[in-house]
């Protein structure tokens, strides 16, 4: 496991775009009527947004980024770092992150690069922008970390496992780093277990055709049996107890792995907010997905969060972060 | 919390886990030909069998079973060799 500290990086703002067509479990043909709603009672997933297949991933990126400027009163010239984490891109070459950046006339000085990570590349693109705005040589660096993907562009659409479950949308991140004293530490815990690395991965049909592919069982196993230890280590390792936490913001997998996560850690139901009724698995956009439907400045009290992404690779990133953002809102449709 | 050792009570639990009607679950029936068995109703009871006893069943393992026998065994076989 790779642990870690950083003080001065902190998240200033978080905008979610999501596409604007829906798609209801509870009206899916491929199930029977009464799959349909053990489905829904047990992933917790009624509704998943739909892009349509012109859509790309760097345009809704764009969107949440311009979206997020404009909230929190940010020039694209002054962003120094800005980072890309998606398994769907339109295209392999340029990066994402450089297309972005030159249409919407970032400045010279913006280190840019793309991340491939799904379930956790939430906090592995969190932990990787704290790192690098850290070395910095300038102190109030400025950074935004761009997460998601449109998985239902590789989804077989008459695969029962995963076409269920996964749903579109992005998230845009500003993180600043402060050169207030007083600023709190972050603390990440990160780690990778490549011998499951066929458990979500994209195969060839022998019409050449490649789709994302699922084994349920295998992740729950994984997530179910290492999510709970990762967390407790970074809990020991950042001294902080379980309680002063005021949200605990899992990835959004399905409710049978968060549940059982959940009770693993005796964690309260109350602190644990969920996305996944309205929107579904959004890979590496569901933690902030999650935390714009929920997050409530007048209900925090410590203002810590805990963060736990976990799924494809296999991979966990989880972090404990201060959050007190200048802006944070719910979707936005695009 | 659910007894599972004994084949009579874990074939209850499948019927009830799998909403099926009582006797619809046999000991030599194959499991995967069961009304109800989908790959969902699959995760469901490898995640209601790690609730009850605390043990993991892997994808493979689940494939190597055959008969509702055969299942109740290897649940068996984990729960002793987790203690």
């Amino acid at each position: 496991m790779a642990l870690s500290k950083f003080v001065g990086p902190e998240i200033r703002g978080v905008v979610n775009v999501v596409p604007h067509h829906t798609e209801d479990n509870l009206e899916l043909e491929l199930l029977a009527p009464e799959e349909r709603h053990a489905l829904v009672a047990h992933t917790g997933i009624r509704f998943r947004k739909i892009a349509p297949r012109q859509h790309s991933v760097q345009h809704y990126f764009e969107k949440a980024v311009e979206t997020l400027l404009h909230k929190i009163s940010w020039n694209a010239s002054e962003i120094d770092v800005f980072i890309c984490v998606t398994q769907s891109p339109e295209m392999v070459i340029p990066a994402v992150s450089c297309r972005i950046h030159g249409n919407l006339n970032m400045g010279k000085q913006t280190l840019c690069f793309d991340i491939n990570s799904g379930c956790s590349g939430f906090v592995y693109g969190l932990n990787t922008v704290y790192a690098l705005l850290s070395g910095l040589g300038k102190k109030n660096g400025k950074a935004i970390l761009c997460c998601g993907d449109l998985s239902t562009h590789l989804i077989e659409p008459n695969d029962k496992s995963v076409r269920p479950i996964f749903s579109d949308g992005v998230a845009a991140v500003a993180i600043e780093n402060s050169v207030d004293e007083a600023s709190n530490a972050s603390f990440f815990n990160l780690e990778t277990d490549g011998s499951g690395q066929h458990a979500i991965e994209m195969q060839t049909t022998f019409k050449n055709e490649n789709f994302m592919r699922l084994n349920g069982i295998d992740v729950f196993n994984y997530s179910v049996r290492s999510v709970p230890q990762n967390i407790t280590d970074l809990f020991q390792f950042a001294g902080i107890s379980p309680e002063t936490v005021d949200l605990f913001v899992f990835h959004q997998a399905n409710k049978l792995i968060n549940e059982s996560i959940r009770k693993k850690l005796n964690v309260p139901a109350e602190k644990v907010p969920y996305s996944l009724y309205d929107y579904g698995n959004t890979a590496s956009a569901s933690i902030p997905m999650t935390i714009a439907t929920d997050w409530k400045r007048d209900s925090m009290n410590s203002g810590w969060l805990l963060l736990s992404g976990f799924g494809v690779g296999f991979s966990i990133g989880s972090a404990l972060v201060h959050f007190n953002p200048l802006s944070c809102d719910g979707p936005i449709e695009f | 919390m659910a007894n599972l050792v004994l084949l009579t009570d874990f074939m209850l639990f499948l019927e009830d886990e799998l909403l099926l009607n009582p006797g619809e679950v046999a000991p030599d029936i194959q499991f995967k030909s069961l009304r109800t068995w989908s790959s969902l109703n699959a995760l469901i009871l490898i995640s209601r069998i790690n609730d009850e006893t605390g043990i993991f069943i892997s994808a493979s393992d689940l494939a190597r079973c055959t008969t509702v026998a055969d299942l109740h065994q290897l649940v068996q076989n984990e729960i002793h060799g987790a203690q």
